[in-house]
């Protein structure tokens, strides 16, 4: 019988993974816009940014990308959607209903796998299980890059974690790491931003708030999704996933400006 | 009651980006009190303002606990700071965020220029921002505010008198129903955000004002005065689109009109 597969050793294999992925990491160590943390906000930021031509790339701690997108609330996986939101659904392909008047509901799965393939098509570069240490400083106080290290270096036992990180330069970084916010946090660690924490504040209208916030918090670094929320103190009640893809878009915009400005 | 008032000369109103006919407010009270009313641009649009300053004073403004009245400690904090200058140069509605109503005040009155900062002129500012009062222990989302100058809530319309008790009971028990939902429900006993009533609604909100700068008590016991401090929103919506006046207060808006008569006449 012959042969289903073609030939190759197992040192062609490790070869083959190992020398792509070498020649991807040098490229990564000079982008435009590095992300940390591939949720919705994310993956939708990258997504409009490598669209534009813009060299992007997006750093993961976890092996799977989406974030929290594979599922709506209560471990169901359904994901709800409001006006105008579901117009990003209409570009990347997915189906959904709507369920009452402006409010859309899809699968999750659905939804993102689409986004993550179509972030994948518009030519994102992603990175997992690596996450994200320390901020580049460069001069005027201004974000210029990120520090990372494998995800697992920060599980190994206290005495063998003497593994140096590496660092990568990026114009503009975007923390999209949902409500940890941990490039937020790094600069205010370091006395260069102040967040107010979580606070019961006006919870209507929570996610127009996080769209409406995104911003440069601080030069150099854009807030996406729910790291928008722990920036300002806004109301965690509420926001659906439109919120965090429109915050994305937001987002991007911001970059691709400051990116020209540069 | 008060007789010796002080003449006004003007009152200026400040208009929001909200839809709302601020030009019949603006003739309703001209005609109701007889005092020149101007409209203006937006406030910030209107005076030369140093959107840096007045952003970190807005940022301090914010407040995070409802049961504290330390507001924000967020006075150098790049990111709110930022963000609240780009609100105010963009003159958008900000959603979510409740401020301090005193403070929001004094931070306005800083670049009101002095040759307008009398008592002899009122200023009405309208704002797309939700501001709160202290009272009780806690924080109160409030549809106005008087002072000088005085504010008026647009976000405050919607937010601050409670809806119906149904409403709430069923939010609670669906967080996921979009409030628009909801409100698109409840609409005939609540008011809406882009809701054609509002325009009723800030007429009485305005007289209050008026009320408040000549030395009046600005609120109401009466349920179907205009001038009733409503809590919720059907009682809110009740006085003001019934559009009446109660005896008091048309006599008190009649000594006001003579006041301002013979000052007119002394001019
Ligand atoms: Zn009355």
């Amino acid at each position: 019988m012959a042969k289903l597969f073609s030939k190759a050793s197992e040192k062609d294999v490790t070869k083959a993974i190992v020398s792509q992925f070498a020649k991807d990491m040098v490229d990564f160590t000079e982008v435009d816009v590095a992300i940390i943390g591939a949720g919705p906000s994310g993956l939708q930021a990258a997504r409009d940014l490598s669209l534009s031509g813009i060299k992007t790339l997006v750093i993961e701690r976890n092996n799977y990308l989406g974030g929290g997108f594979w599922i709506g609330g209560f471990l169901m996986n359904t994901v709800t959607l409001r006006e105008p939101s579901q117009k990003i659904l209409d570009e990347i392909g997915v189906p959904y209903t709507e369920y009452t008047k402006g409010l859309y509901i899809t699968p999750g799965p659905h939804a993102c796998s689409k986004l993550i393939a179509s972030a994948c098509d518009a030519g994102v570069k992603f990175l997992n299980m690596a996450k994200f240490d320390d901020v580049v400083i460069r001069e005027k106080n201004r974000v210029g890059g990120v520090v990372i290290n494998w995800t697992p270096v920060s599980a190994l036992p206290r005495e063998i974690t003497c593994v140096d990180p590496v660092a990568l330069e990026a114009k503009v970084v975007i923390d999209a790491s949902g409500h940890d916010a941990v490039v937020v946090k790094k600069l205010e660690e370091r006395g260069l931003i102040k967040t107010p924490g979580f606070g019961a504040m006006w919870v209507e209208k929570s996610e127009d708030a996080v769209v409406e916030h995104t911003c440069e918090a601080y030069p150099g670094l854009i807030v996406t999704g729910m790291a928008v929320s722990t920036t300002f103190g806004l109301p965690r009640m509420g926001p659906t996933f439109g919120s965090m893809l429109l915050s994305g878009r937001k987002g991007a915009e911001i970059a691709k400006k400051l990116i020209k400005k540069k | 009651m008060q007789r010796n008032l002080s003449r006004r000369n003007k009152i200026y109103i400040y208009p929001s980006a909200w839809k709302i006919e601020y030009g019949e407010i603006a003739s309703f009270l001209s005609e109701l009190t007889g005092i020149p009313v101007e409209l203006r641009n937006s406030f910030f649009d209107t005076f030369v303002i140093d959107s840096e300053k007045l952003a970190v004073d807005f940022a301090a403004a914010r407040i995070f606990d409802i049961f504290s009245t330390s507001c924000a400690a967020v006075h150098e904090s790049y990111a709110i700071t930022a963000i609240e200058k780009e609100f105010i140069t963009e003159g958008k509605p900000v959603y979510g965020v409740l401020y301090d109503a005193g403070r929001v005040a004094a931070a306005l009155r800083k670049w009101i220029p002095k040759q307008e900062r009398r008592l002899e002129t009122q200023h009405i500012v309208f704002l797309d921002r939700l501001i709160a009062t202290y009272d009780a222990e806690r924080y109160h989302a409030r549809m106005l505010y008087c002072s000088f100058p005085s504010l008026i809530s647009t976000l405050g319309m919607i937010q601050a008198p409670a809806r119906p008790k149904e409403f709430y009971i069923l939010r609670n028990s669906n967080p996921n129903i979009p409030e628009e939902v909801l409100l698109e429900q409840f609409k005939e006993k609540v008011l809406t955000y882009d809701d054609p009533r509002l325009t009723e609604v800030a007429k009485g909100l305005t007289l209050q004002t008026v009320l408040w700068t000549n030395g009046f008590e600005p609120f109401c016991k009466n349920r179907s005065c205009r001038l009733y401090n409503a809590h919720w929103q059907e009682e809110l919506i009740t006085s003001q689109m019934q559009g009446k006046i109660c005896g008091k207060h048309q006599k008190i808006i009649r000594i006001i009109k003579d006041n301002q008569n013979i000052t007119n006449k002394k001019q």
